[in-house]
């Protein structure tokens, strides 16, 4: 085990549904905020993949909840999906935890990821950061968490992808360098 | 016609993901060595149970995400 990867925390990215959309946009946005958020969603979707690439089975290092992962399938592919779109998702499927247990399904998409941070939170061994790119997210959790106490604080990070694009630079020095490499030599060209 | 379908239905049920070519085992890193791919490389890997499981490595080019939305577009 190198000495690098003992200082690593065991952090865990929850994804909510809008890091899909920036993430696995085709169209380079026009826009300048809608551009930064892209290429952060693309570039942490590509970290998490090249980490989960070499993490042992039964290890994740991203999760999300089955219908917030469903709700992005469907609008990849729509409802007659090819078989390589079908390929693709499966493949990202097992990238990342999609959690399907009925407790969390019967959550709405926002409620869900909310409640697999506090279930991670709670369980002393993981560090949950909450990637999302709706600002309208930490109000939501404010709520979330005030409807039981009023004086109740959200015990995780909620982070945009921009906010998070350092933080996980500085984590993963030598993947990031890998992933930029890997993204100049893109089969799209940025 | 039916073959077809059934052996679209058989590949469509095989396991697929994205690792490694390092922390491959076994045959599927035998199949990588052939293609002469280099220990960081990613690929795509397929495995699809029949009598012995078969491997199917497929290296991706640049960053995953564009590869697999290329991918995604182009028909089987």
């Amino acid at each position: 085990m190198s000495a690098s990867s003992v200082q690593v925390p065991q952090i865990v990215l929850v994804l909510c549904h809008s890091f899909f959309y920036d993430a696995f946009c085709v169209e380079r946005p026009v826009d300048l905020k809608k551009f930064k958020l892209w290429l952060s969603s693309r570039f942490i979707a590509n970290l998490i993949i090249e980490r989960q690439a070499e993490l042992p089975e039964g290890s994740s290092f991203a999760v999300t909840a089955k219908q917030v992962f469903d709700n992005f399938a469907y609008k990849f592919h729509g409802n007659k999906p090819s078989f390589r779109q079908r390929e693709v998702v499966d493949i990202l499927r097992n990238s990342i935890l999609v959690i399907e247990t009925p407790s969390i399904t019967k959550l709405s998409i926002d409620d869900a990821v909310l409640v697999i941070c506090d279930t991670l939170y709670s369980r002393s061994s993981y560090t949950p950061i909450l990637l999302t790119n709706i600002p309208a997210k930490l109000e939501r959790a404010e709520d979330f968490y005030r409807k039981k106490d009023p004086k109740a604080k959200i015990p995780y990070p909620i982070s945009s992808t921009v906010e998070a694009e350092p933080y996980l630079r500085s984590i993963f020095p030598e993947l990031s360098r890998t992933v930029d490499t890997r993204m100049k030599n893109s089969v799209y060209k940025f | 016609m039916l073959r077809r379908k059934e052996k679209r239905v058989k590949e469509m049920s095989a396991d697929i993901s994205i690792r490694k070519v390092k922390v491959l085992q076994g045959r599927a890193k035998a199949e990588a060595e052939k293609q002469g791919l280099n220990p960081n490389d990613l690929v795509i890997l397929k495995t699809s149970v029949n009598s012995l499981p078969e491997y199917h490595v497929e290296k991706i080019e640049g960053d995953p995400v564009s590869f697999l939305l290329k991918r995604a577009k182009t028909k089987t």
